[in-house]
């Protein structure tokens, strides 16, 4: 059992990142509209650093949900997720393994490279863990709330719209908590309580995200 | 081809089964019985439910009403015991075009609970020269003929073939009618939708199931 998750999360990793170019394109559109608050607020503004936790927060957000359509449709068409039903492996447990492999191959990308991109803002050093902590709960349930997501709207076209539409309200608790854990940091006062109810978040999205997605994908299979 | 066991003798029967696309009713009294050691030809015009039927005997698509019995005992009931027994190659390969046939063959190997049977299939089929290119540098017959060794790599009792001869020459049609004579000889089912006119060399082991009659 153990083997075949680790041969699925390999296969995974492999065709999520079927080129060099969607890891770019991820880093490149997070930089570029990280990029566009100081040029248009000005880089000395007492603003910038205020605003900055949220910034960083709302581009990470929609940098990750913009590319959700790719969760399950290739594997689909592709009659790989047949197979997968009639495998012996639960479709909850495969679901789990395909959101940590897009997570490696999304989230992991855009904390990387935070730490860069905190320079636009003039934001302090000893900051930069606090903001990687909280990208790193906050990106892994962004993952698990577009999956169940993505599994709903198979089958619709335009699904990459209507995915949005239907996920962003349900990532506002994220973003909150997120935004939150930053500001306190920056404001020197203690990041805890957000930071777990950041964590607190994941783990219960961790338990229902793929038995949710897991009872859609079953639905979008018929 | 190497020994395998031969499967203990079992039987499939759809039980008045309903099934329905969207609103189209396909199936709305269905019933028939499938027993071991046969091949079983689907015929049909297109739309009629070839593939429908097939899904639905896989316990992916779930009858409106109607029970699917496998020895005597409905499948959803222990549903992951069911589909170890089964085979499903449908329209697509379920191959993904930008890893290797090899490791394509791997994966496959792996979730179906790691027999080792790879080195074997891939002689049966003949495609060691095919192991290390990705899939989508493949002919469509090629990548067809990579997802029929599933039948081998993959012991299971009941096959679910939806076209499986679809763009395949006639040396892999030699090797696919050598290991289906194979599995019947070696008790197992197999239902199959086709269009081409399948030569079988055992006639009495046959059973042609025609949809438009139904």
């Amino acid at each position: 059992m153990i083997n075949s998750v680790i041969k699925i999360l390999i296969r995974d990793l492999k065709t999520y990142n079927r080129s060099i170019n969607d890891i770019i394109y991820i880093a490149g559109i997070y930089i570029l509209l990280i990029i566009l608050f100081p040029l248009s607020i000005g880089t000395s503004s007492e603003m910038l650093i205020i605003i900055s936790p949220a910034i960083l927060w709302v581009c990470a957000l929609f940098t990750s949900i913009s590319i959700l359509d790719k969760f399950f449709v290739s594997d689909i068409n592709e009659g790989w997720f047949d197979q997968l039903l009639l495998s012996q492996i639960p479709l909850e447990l495969v679901v789990l393994v395909k959101a940590l492999a897009h997570w490696i191959s999304v989230g992991l990308p855009l904390i990387l490279i935070s730490p860069i991109v905190c320079l636009f803002f003039n934001i302090s050093m000893n900051i930069i863990p606090v903001i990687i902590v909280s990208l790193t709960l906050g990106t892994m349930s962004l993952t698990l709330i577009g999956m169940m997501g993505a599994a709903l709207v198979l089958g619709a076209q335009k699904t990459n719209s209507i995915v949005i539409l239907l996920v962003l309200p349900l990532t506002l608790p994220i973003l909150i908590f997120g935004v939150a854990s930053i500001n306190s940091a920056v404001i020197e006062t203690s990041v805890k309580p957000h930071l777990l109810l950041l964590g607190m978040c994941l783990s219960f999205l961790i338990a229902f995200s793929p038995i949710a997605t897991a009872y859609a994908l079953r639905i979008a299979s018929e | 081809m190497s020994k395998i066991d031969i499967f203990p003798t079992s039987s499939l029967v759809l039980e008045n089964l309903m099934i329905s696309r969207g609103t189209n009713n396909i199936f709305s009294n269905f019933s028939y019985t499938f027993s071991g050691g046969n091949l079983y030809l689907i015929h049909g015009s297109n739309g009629i439910g070839k593939t429908t039927l097939l899904r639905t005997i896989a316990g992916i698509i779930a009858p409106i009403k109607g029970k699917i019995l496998y020895n005597s005992i409905p499948i959803n009931r222990n549903y992951r015991e069911y589909v170890s027994k089964i085979n499903y190659i449908g329209h697509s390969n379920g191959l993904s075009p930008i890893l290797s046939v090899q490791s394509n063959l791997e994966t496959w190997n792996e979730i179906n609970g790691n027999k080792n049977y790879i080195n074997f299939a891939v002689k049966a089929f003949n495609i060691q020269r095919l192991l290390s290119l990705l899939i989508k540098d493949l002919s469509s017959g090629q990548q067809r003929r990579v997802a029929l060794t599933r039948l081998v790599l993959c012991k299971k009792n009941i096959w679910l073939l939806d076209e499986p001869l679809n763009s395949i020459d006639e040396h892999t049609q030699k090797i696919f009618n050598k290991i289906v004579l194979e599995q019947i000889n070696n008790n197992g089912i197999i239902i199959m939708a086709s269009h081409q006119k399948f030569e079988f060399a055992n006639k009495k082991r046959i059973s042609f199931l025609d949809l438009d009659k139904h």
